[in-house]
């Protein structure tokens, strides 16, 4: 990884996996997850869907979307 | 740069500012390209690659207890790695498999992606109705 700079799938994979040769910065701090959604499980997601809901209701009813201008998505350009 | 930044900062910026970042992208990219609720979530896994909300992600060198230098992992770079994804820069709302690492992979991997996922998909439905 020249440069410490990692960008190949294979070589940023290993940075985010590879725990016995780097460690997370906040890895102290119990950031840690399982590697699965497990804080959001499906019973728990089926709650909260209605609550999400009910927020994107809410603000797109107070601030409704808009036409884009010409100069709104400069950066995204699918090709 | 500051490490170790205190767990309810790391959540609240994790789950806020990436999040929002996805949906506008998600809105934006998917305003312009015809997806039915059958690839919806497919689509959303392409919108995450394509234009990962946190592109760069930092790490140390571990060695030991002790730590070494920064190495940082370009998660916009690898997501676009032709020897993974083919025509890795074209938007493909159908692309399977998309194994991206936009919310990272193993014992980091982010805890809040299935609801990321939820209100990106909500927020898409709301706003672009049959289009989303």
């Amino acid at each position: 990884m020249a440069g410490h700079i990692a960008e190949s799938y294979e070589d940023v994979h290993r940075l985010l996996t590879d725990t016995q040769t780097y460690t997370a910065p906040a890895a102290g701090h119990g950031s840690a997850s399982t590697g699965t959604d497990d804080l959001f499980p499906s019973t728990v997601l089926a709650r909260l869907e209605p609550e999400v809901r009910k927020i994107v209701s809410a603000a797109l009813e107070e601030d409704p979307p808009r036409r884009a201008t010409p100069n709104s998505f400069r950066s995204a350009s699918p090709t | 740069m500051r490490w170790g930044l205190p767990i309810p900062e790391v959540v609240l910026r994790s789950g806020i500012e990436p999040t929002a970042a996805a949906i506008t992208d998600a809105v934006a990219l998917l305003e312009r390209h015809a997806v039915g609720e059958d690839v919806l979530a497919a689509a959303i896994d392409e919108v995450l690659r394509w234009s990962p909300p946190v592109p760069r992600v930092w790490r140390l060198e571990a060695s030991g207890d002790a730590v070494g230098d920064e190495v940082a992992g370009d998660i916009a770079a690898a997501n676009r790695d032709p020897a993974r994804f083919p025509d890795p820069d074209r938007f493909d709302p159908g692309r399977l498999p998309n194994p991206h690492l936009s919310f990272g992979r193993g014992r980091h991997y982010c805890p809040g992606a299935a609801l990321a996922r939820l209100q990106i998909a909500i927020t898409v439905r709301a706003v672009l109705g049959d289009r989303g």
